[in-house]
């Protein structure tokens, strides 16, 4: 069962915020006193170019990198380091830049493995499968068979995932992570490498989830018109920095922004 | 037997729905695959749905005349809502879901319809996206309300509420047998739907039918093929094909059989196979598609497996249609067919889920007989049938144990059939349409004032067999400029047969010669680029590949080879041919919603590659728009190659290809 | 003989061995059983290897000892008095308290580490145990605790093609008891939400943090699991010899089982460690003399090595599936 909700978030407030963040790998600086927060119920965006950092940030609200410097407040709780497992638990789910899904695993598999902190943890039922367990069970099925019919992945039930094109293995994550049913959802280029028709398809169930489930959203993309047609707010990054925050139209007009993707020398 | 067939004074489908629910209650009449689990819903429960749903749809103002528009996939509520109508006296006009926003708007005007009920918020948006110019719609009805939550619903309706209004209705205003009432006041006569046709050329037409004529050619057919309340079929192929509204509908009131909805269109082999269907009907394209998908997945197999495959499959091709037909056949070859049924075609069926099957039919277009005998000789009885919708659907169907691949089969019970002198089929019956609606002048020129309807299809009886052969559209056997008689179909038709090629487009009506364009099929020559170790980025990139060019040529040379032994249709060889840079497709107008090619508009589309063929150029440039499906458009551009090919002297002999 | 002179080498190879079995079937078939036996604790221990591969990656040098170990404590328990069952209980709760601590001593600081490292680690562990265990129970070999723990001896004569085979009870035991484990943990990978989770971390262990599934949990589990498996090998095969140190080195029989079998599949550790098993006692009676005997040894490694050369990701081992 998840950690009980310290303090109840409304539509609105903040959600989760990053304070004075700074984060580096030896020598090199990914992240330097970047601050920004997410509001309840909104689909923020983070961009910028290459190395600006920006998959750095999701790994450092996720808790998979550890900043050296600065806060992370989530849900009214201050931390000076998120754990993965803090994370998942707290209600925070992600997707990752390039799939990491159980490969050997089939669909249906990978997205009950999303449930993991949902269910019961009880090790004696499990091992005997039986009684509440297996009711539990069915329950956990039913959940992640609403999430096939919403990802409208029927088809691909009991194939396994390293079988599957890209595009639906993208499907299959976003599934795994909607399984979790988590307040806050970071999507890490939930795009890339994609289609045109399964870009529309992704750009779909993104705002669908965010409509539908009332989900926190936050996600980076690179195709701007993308993000310019999803994104309620948008924090632009370049080596690190934060240098721009705003919604798209007051980020598409800011001049560091222009100069950034326009590769203006520093 | 059809016991329904006695009594006459059944004679519209709501009335045989309150037989259904009355003989048969308890019986299960719709499934639907949800969320991994089959629903099922008895006669009974169709019968309360229904009734909801009519009064529901009386309280919204639908009167009796009115024209309801049904657009979506499969689904259960959705083919409620065609009885539902019918109850009432309305008239369900089923659209094609994957129409474009044109087609759509020019249909939901023509039919004047009231109200739309629809699957889901991409059609609801469809329909919205063109409010302004369908004043006629009041009321938009949606099934699935995904995303729809935060929509205006001043116009809307969720269907769970319009039936729960029907229900609120069903107590007060329409209490006691109010509907049963409304019901009795059908008969026969009445227009039970209008389907329209989607044409190679022009506007749909609406194709008005009757009770009479939809009931009786439910009830011949369910008579033909013994089909009793115990059938099991799956409705897959669209809602406004007459295909599907005699299949899963018509027939499956009047013998009280089930209909199964898919999950989804991709899971419908997966579907079938759970189901276990007893009663199939499908296009030759899915036929082609299961089979390809066969051939491929047995191309990446293990030797051994792919050995045994062979083996048994050459069997088959040898004794299994015999086998199936009752024919005397040895002991030894019996036995072996026996550990093949267990090894291969057993299992081989099970994945296509035609384990359970006593019929298969295949129409709509000519199948390949490769494909034809080779799902036969698995002991699938597959028979063909010729059938339009102005007939409602039955003109001729071949009888069990007279089965060949190259006829579609005897008159239907009822049917009378005549051949003009100029090769057209004309056909008579109690099917057939009642006329275009709102368009006389069309109806006079395909009905005759006796009853006749013009086919438009050019064909013949076969002295041999009694069997009808259909060549091609009446209007499209043309001729080359020598006068050499050239029959576009027929060898679009035989080129098709080859698992790479997807589509062909012949030309050479009032040319010098015949040359084609032709489509690779990607799955089919994908898998093989892969075995071969041919790198393609694109689809462009594979169609243009000079070893794809290598091997449908060797393809068009084999074709070239079987027209040179046919007699007439030796000089309509193949003398050059290319391949096109991107795939025909319905959205672009290229091929019709029932996926057969506009070759006119194709020709005129492609006019420098058409140019190019005749021209002896041996590449074209030509730059080509497309739609995607949100209607936005785009350009691709290519250099297209175009071959030269030998012909072959024409063959003393004529050889008999049939085996 | 049937040999003529420049063919001679050759057939002795190739056809007096078979044709000995053919005329003494009596004595191939015991021969077929007792490679079987000793094939089923090879697989056994090769599991225990595969288990703790599969969820964490790291190559447990130190599975062998933890053969010994189990079988030590078990024996070592029953010497000062505490009844054969709750000494076998006790050992397995010694296995589980080893598991938590192999997780919070050795892997949990070393996490991220290349696998190297890790392996390195198990070598550690494996001097550790034997040290540990040398000071506690003593060097000398010991006797396992059969006839307390209810496992028949003795053994069934079977009349064969005019001879006769004779099986072991306690190895019948063996066989009975390897599979039953093998099913057991065969159902609790495929059928428990554990087991998925246990599929999910050696599928994706980034993948895995993130649907909240605990590394730190599953390694103990694995490592508990592995640690049972060690258990029952220990009992079974100190039942057929005696528990000592130098049970230690079947350990590295697991090798070529492995490479036989791949290092991610349970049934690849089975079938390989019955091919070994039972290639190995063929092997010895049949082609043996030619080579002066002893080649009981070598031929499993013969066999691995070969066997590499034309399927090097084992017999069950992971196809790779990729798509690009």
């Amino acid at each position: 069962m998840r950690a009980p909700d310290e303090t109840t978030i409304k539509a609105g407030q903040t959600l989760l915020s990053v304070q004075n963040v700074s984060l580096s790998f030896g020598g090199v600086k990914a992240i330097r006193d970047v601050s920004f927060d997410i509001k309840k119920g909104e689909i923020r965006a983070i961009i910028g170019p290459n190395g600006a950092g920006k998959t750095s940030m999701l790994n450092v609200i996720n808790g998979f990198y550890h900043p050296q410097e600065g806060e992370i407040t989530f849900k009214g709780v201050k931390r000076k380091k998120m754990r993965p497992h803090d994370a998942a638990t707290g209600g925070i789910a992600r997707t990752f830049q390039n799939v990491a899904l159980f490969r050997s695993m089939t669909t249906l598999d990978n997205i009950m493995a999303g449930r993991t902190l949902r269910m019961n943890k009880n090790f004696f039922w499990q091992l005997l499968r039986y009684g509440p367990a297996e009711r539990e069970e069915i329950e956990h099925r039913r959940k992640v068979e609403e999430i096939i019919d919403f990802l409208e992945i029927q088809h691909i039930r009991r194939v396994p995932v390293g079988r599957l094109p890209y595009g639906l293995q993208k499907r299959v994550e976003l599934g795994r992570a909607l399984a979790m049913e988590p307040e806050l959802l970071l999507l890490d280029e939930p795009m890339a490498g994609m289609n045109l028709e399964e870009k529309e398809d992704m750009c779909r169930y993104v705002i669908d989830v965010n409509n539908h489930y009332g989900t926190t959203i936050a996600l980076i993309e690179h195709d701007m018109g993308v993000v310019m047609d999803l994104a309620n707010r948008v924090v632009v990054l370049d080596y690190g920095q934060k240098i721009a925050d705003g919604t798209p139209d007051e980020v598409k007009s800011n001049q560091a922004v222009i100069d950034a993707y326009l590769g203006v020398a520093h | 037997m059809a016991q329904n067939a006695i009594d006459k004074s059944v004679d519209t489908f709501p009335k045989f729905l309150l037989v259904n629910a009355r003989e048969r209650g308890q019986r299960p009449a719709i499934r639907e695959k949800d969320l991994g689990i089959w629903q099922t819903w008895t006669w009974a429960q169709v019968k309360d749905e229904v009734k909801a749903l009519a009064l529901g749809l009386k309280e919204l103002g639908v009167e009796r005349g009115d024209k309801v528009a049904i657009i979506g996939s499969n689904k259960p509520r959705l083919y409620w809502s065609m009885c539902a109508t019918q109850s009432i006296g309305g008239v369900p006009v089923p659209v094609y879901q994957d129409a474009v926003a044109e087609e759509m708007v020019f249909v939901l005007q023509h039919a004047g319809a009231k109200i739309a009920i629809v699957e889901n918020q991409e059609q609801v948006d469809k329909v919205l996206s063109m409010s302004d110019r369908l004043p006629s719609i009041s009321h938009v009805i949606y099934d699935e309300p995904r995303g729809l939550r935060d929509y205006d619903h001043t116009r809307l309706k969720w269907l769970n509420e319009v039936q729960k209004i029907g229900r609120k209705a069903a107590e007060s205003k329409y209490s006691g047998d109010a509907w049963e009432k409304m019901i009795a006041e059908g008969k026969g006569s009445d227009i039970a739907v209008i389907l329209y046709t989607s044409g190679t050329t022009g506007n749909p037409k609406g194709v008005m039918l009757t009770y009479d004529s939809v009931v009786i050619s439910s009830q011949n057919a369910n008579a033909f093929d013994r089909l009793t309340e115990k059938e099991e079929v799956i409705a897959y192929l669209p809602m406004a094909w007459v295909g599907d509204h005699i299949f899963s509908y018509a027939q499956s009131y009047v013998a009280g059989y089930t209909v199964n909805c898919p999950e989804s269109p991709e899971t419908i082999i997966e579907d079938r196979r759970e189901i276990g269907t007893s009663y199939a009907f499908a296009p030759p394209r899915v036929y082609e598609n299961l089979l390809t998908l066969t051939m491929v997945r047995m191309e990446d197999a293990g030797r051994f497996k792919r050995g045994m495959f062979h083996y048994f499959l050459n069997h088959a091709r040898r004794w299994g249609e015999k086998i199936l037909n009752k024919e005397p056949v040895p002991l030894g070859a019996r036995l072996i067919y026996w550990l093949g049924e267990l090894l291969v075609y057993g299992p081989m069926k099970n994945r296509y889920g035609f384990t359970n099957v006593r019929v298969a039919y295949t129409a709509g277009e000519a199948i390949g007989p490769e494909i034809f005998r080779y799902y036969r000789s698995l002991g699938i009885n597959l028979k063909q049938l010729y059938g339009q919708t102005e007939a409602a659907v039955y003109i001729t169907a071949q009888p069990d144990g007279e089965i060949y691949a190259d006829t579609v089969g005897k008159p239907s019970p009822d049917v009378e059939i005549k051949i003009e002198p100029s090769g057209e089929v004309l056909f008579r019956s109690p099917g057939v349409f009642a006329g275009y609606y709102k368009d006389p002048e069309k109806t006079a020129e395909t009905k005759t004032p006796d009853g006749w309807v013009k086919s438009g299809d050019a064909g013949f009886f076969d002295p041999k067999t009694g069997h009808l052969k259909i060549i091609d559209r009446a209007k499209d056997v043309g001729k080359l400029n020598d006068g050499t008689l050239f029959a576009p179909k027929y060898i679009e038709n035989k080129l098709k047969f080859y698992p790479n090629i997807k589509e062909a487009v012949a030309l050479g009506s009032s040319r010098d010669f015949v040359t084609v364009m032709l489509n690779i099929d990607l799955v089919s020559v994908g898998s093989w680029a892969e075995r071969n170790n041919v790198i393609y980025g694109s689809y462009q990139e594979l169609a243009a590949h000079p070893r794809v060019y290598q091997m449908l040529a060797e393809h068009v040379d084999e074709v070239n080879k079987s027209l040179s032994e046919e007699g007439p249709m030796a000089g309509a060889q193949i003398k050059r041919f290319l391949i096109l840079h991107k795939e025909l497709d319905a959205d672009d107008g290229e091929l019709t919603r029932t996926q057969k090619v506009r070759r006119g508009f194709i020709a005129e589309r492609y006019g420098p590659l058409a140019e190019g063929l005749y021209s002896g150029a041996k590449e074209v440039d030509i730059t080509t728009e497309l739609t995607f499906e949100d209607g936005r458009k785009g350009t691709v551009s290519a250099r297209v190659k175009i071959q030269d090919m030998k012909t072959h002297p024409p063959a003393a002999a004529p050889m008999d290809k049939a085996a | 003989m049937l040999c003529v002179k420049p063919y001679n080498m050759l057939c002795k190879i190739f056809v007096i061995p078979f044709w000995e079995m053919w005329d003494l079937p009596d004595i191939f078939v015991q021969t077929l059983w007792e490679g079987l036996v000793g094939g089923t604790l090879y697989s056994l221990i090769a599991l225990g290897f595969v288990l703790v591969f599969k969820a964490s990656g790291v190559f447990n040098f130190a599975q062998g000892i933890m053969v010994v170990f189990a079988a030590l404590s078990l024996v070592g328990l029953h010497a000062i008095g505490v009844p054969a069952f709750l000494a076998l209980a006790l050992a397995a709760a010694i296995m589980f308290v080893l598991a938590v601590t192999v997780e919070r001593v050795v892997l949990r600081p070393l996490v991220n580490q290349p696998d190297i490292i890790l392996f390195m680690a198990t070598f550690g562990l494996t001097y550790f145990l034997i040290g540990f265990g040398e000071l506690i129970f003593g060097g000398d070999p010991k006797v396992m605790i059969t006839k307390e723990l209810y496992i028949p001896t003795g053994t069934y004569s079977i009349d064969f093609a005019g001879g006769r085979v004779e099986l072991q009870k306690l190895d019948i035991t063996a066989m009975v008891v390897a599979s039953t484990m093998v099913g057991v943990l065969a159902i609790f990978f495929s059928k428990t939400r554990i087991g998925r989770a246990l599929r999910a971390v050696a599928d994706s262990h980034k993948a895995a943090l993130s649907v909240g599934i605990s590394l730190n949990q599953i390694w103990v589990i694995v490592w508990f699991a592995a640690g049972l498996v060690a258990l029952v090998t220990g009992v079974m095969w100190g039942a057929r010899s005696e528990v000592s140190f130098a049970l230690e080195i079947i350990a590295l029989k697991a090798l070529p089982v492995l490479i036989l079998g791949g290092f991610t599949s349970i049934p690849g550790a089975i079938v390989g460690g019955l091919i070994i098993g039972v290639g190995e006692k063929v092997g010895e009676l049949y082609w043996g003399p030619l080579f002066g005997r002893g080649i009981e040894s070598w031929l499993a490694f013969m066999i691995a090595l070969i066997f590499l050369l034309f399927r090097p990701q084992g017999l069950f081992g992971e196809k790779i599936i990729e798509r690009v």
